[in-house]
């Protein structure tokens, strides 16, 4: 047994052994009288149906793609029309001209610092000892240029004007910057001043001018077992801050995280003990504030609210929408929302608008959500750009990946995206999103 | 946690001597069969997962025994009785996640096991299987969700989306952070 997974397995098989066979109670059914269920058999409230279970599941999907048409806050979207062609139609805000890519085939498992050898999925015996990302034309989906790492490629983001790349070598993570020449067809990759991090790092995020560089570390801590620091980095000097968990909060995690358009604002989901604990949230760290006790900033918004629930968000630049996709359902203006809806809360209020929500239509058996966290988001929060998806539900078979840009109360696919559905991207502004190696597809059934 | 009330298996409903039974009667007579036999072939295995989940073994039955009386009561309601089960799965496992939410009452390592009742606990050493359930036990609750369903179950992604109410694309960015940290938690740096 040498393999993370044989281990959960195992230990999993042998602590539900322990329920012996034979063990379980006895049936104990309500009294005849006490259905319909108004009151569980304990005087518990009925427990929700589950979504899982519903009778009716309309999560469906037209079997053609989504067109820019306008989206009613509180009404479902029709069946879809013609694709939307080039040119992109944006705002002010401007999709980012470029961002870069991990080409899903040197995708490796979860290699990280000290782990030289392993990953977290099936084990790849040896780290790549390079990598080629390639640089990709948002307007065209077209690679314009490539860029070759000297090693395996851990993390990736982007500023306005360069991307950078966190590299595993040997037992270390170094960090590259990565810059498109003038004629566009090339790029310069510089190694960063920035001091080799033996910890396992994750959740790389860029400032927006590119001068900083924030990432998440993984450290022991004794006997409570492993805690999340936060570094920030500066590209220019190596120099570094860092913060830390407080002991209190050692059972939560930092998640996906992105800068502020003011470049010192830090954004970041913080999941406590679980994501309905108080503290599971969106927070806002000063990183030019004093002290290093890295739940010392704000909590914007908690992952349960009234339109959905969440585990994740991510704020615009502005600092005044924050989007997440529901993975429970919720209401909002009295008209449901359903699972894998895109979520915009506007201003100090954090007033919910359904960006885009699963399309129903004739067929049933289908499956439309959008995934977890846009590619980008506009400075203002009014354009996002997010991976959509359309699965059969009943084979399992691999679900269909959209490009969609929400913008404006419209909802636009870009076709010439779509090959990046498999890919880790950076875009500038937004944290990378990690794509799924292989070992974590399930086969269709 | 609540005191628990351990009932005599329940009965089949037995038809009135006279008259036999109407038609209310024999449809919860039905319903009772039924759910007594989903509930004799298949809560030993939904125990243990609420097991899995909870750390709790009195927490655990209360759940599963909560998710069948769920299912008599809506026995009716049922489109499709041939998922039964898939309902109360789906049952136990939103009992785990709101019992995770109230305060626990009893330390889930501080807990005395009954004693490994199969060859496969005992190939285990007991200090490996603490590990990885204590490192499990520090993820975050759907986390752990996603890898029990994965790797106790071996469900296929689209039936853990299924039974967890998320897409698969959570699914599958759920495991690969769940074991990302978990290797962490174990020190996996080979």
């Amino acid at each position: 047994m040498n393999t993370l997974e044989d281990r959960i397995r195992a230990a999993a098989h042998a602590a539900a052994a322990t329920v012996a066979d034979g063990s379980a109670p006895p049936l104990s059914l309500p009294q005849p009288g006490r259905r319909p269920g108004l009151r569980g058999w304990r005087g518990r409230p009925p427990w929700v149906v589950p979504l899982a279970a519903a009778a009716a599941v309309l999560v469906v999907v037209a079997a053609s793609i989504l067109a820019a048409r306008a989206v009613v806050p509180g009404q479902t979207v029709p069946d879809a029309g013609p694709p939307l062609a080039a040119p992109l139609p944006l705002s002010a805000d401007g999709l980012p001209a470029y961002f870069l890519a991990i080409p899903a085939g040197d995708q490796q498992a979860g290699a990280q610092p000290g782990n030289q050898n392993e990953g977290a999925g099936p084990i790849p015996r040896r780290l790549s000892s390079h990598e080629t990302l390639r640089v990709v034309a948002t307007e065209t989906g077209k690679t314009v240029a490539t860029a070759t790492l000297p090693g395996y490629v851990t993390e990736i983001a982007a500023s306005r004007g360069a991307f950078f790349a966190a590299v595993v070598r040997g037992s270390a993570a170094t960090f590259f910057e990565i810059r498109l020449n003038g004629g566009r067809t090339g790029t310069t990759v510089t190694e960063l001043p920035i001091q080799p991090d033996t910890a396992p790092l994750e959740f790389m995020a860029a400032s927006p001018n590119g001068s900083k560089l924030a990432y998440s570390t993984l450290v022991m801590h004794g006997a409570e077992g492993d805690v999340q620091n936060l570094v920030v980095a500066s590209t220019t000097n190596g120099s570094q801050r860092e913060w830390l968990t407080p002991a209190r909060d050692a059972q939560g995690s930092m998640g996906l995280m992105n800068w502020l358009g003011d470049g010192r604002t830090l954004a970041f989901t913080w999941t406590g003990r679980s994501e309905a604990s108080p503290s599971s949230s969106l927070r806002l760290l000063d990183t030019a504030a004093p002290g290093d006790d890295l739940m010392a900033g704000r909590a914007v918004l908690p992952f349960v609210t009234a339109a959905g629930e969440f585990d994740s968000y991510t704020i615009s630049p502005n600092g005044r929408v924050v989007v997440g996709t529901t993975f429970r359902p919720g209401v909002v203006n009295g008209a449901r929302v359903p699972v894998g809806s895109v979520v915009a809360f506007s201003g100090a209020a954090h007033t919910p608008t359904v960006l885009y929500r699963p399309l129903l239509g004739v067929a049933t058996g289908w499956m439309a959500y959008c995934d977890d966290l846009p590619l980008w988001i506009g400075t203002s929060g009014r354009e996002v750009l997010i991976d959509c998806y359309q699965q059969r539900a009943a084979n399992g078979a691999k679900a269909v990946v959209r490009v969609v840009l929400l913008h404006d109360g419209q909802v636009s696919y870009l076709p010439w995206l779509a090959a990046t559905g498999n890919e880790t991207t950076a875009f500038p502004g937004l944290v990378a999103i990690m794509a799924m190696p292989p070992p974590y597809q399930s086969p269709a059934h | 946690m609540n005191s628990r009330q351990r009932g005599s298996p329940a009965a089949l409903a037995a038809p009135l001597a006279s008259a036999g039974p109407g038609p209310a009667e024999q449809d919860g007579a039905d319903a009772e069969a039924a759910v007594t036999a989903l509930y004799q072939a298949h809560a030993l295995g939904l125990v243990r997962l609420a097991y899995l989940m909870l750390g709790d073994r009195a927490g655990a039955e209360d759940v599963v025994q909560e998710a069948f009386s769920g299912l008599y009561r809506r026995w009716d309601q049922l489109a499709d009785k041939g998922r039964a089960l898939q309902y109360v799965r789906s049952s136990v496992l939103n009992g785990c996640r709101s019992a995770l939410r109230r305060p626990r009452h009893a330390g889930v390592e501080g807990t005395p096991q009954p004693a490994a009742a199969s060859a496969e606990a005992a190939a285990l050493t007991s200090e490996e299987r603490r590990e990885v359930m204590r490192a499990l036990r520090r993820l975050p609750d759907r986390q752990r969700e996603v890898l029990v369903l994965r790797f106790y179950l071996d469900e296929p992604e689209a039936a853990i989306a299924r039974a967890m109410g998320i897409s698969q694309s959570t699914v599958r960015s759920t495991a690969h952070r769940a074991l990302i940290k978990l290797g962490r938690l174990l020190g996996e740096t080979r």
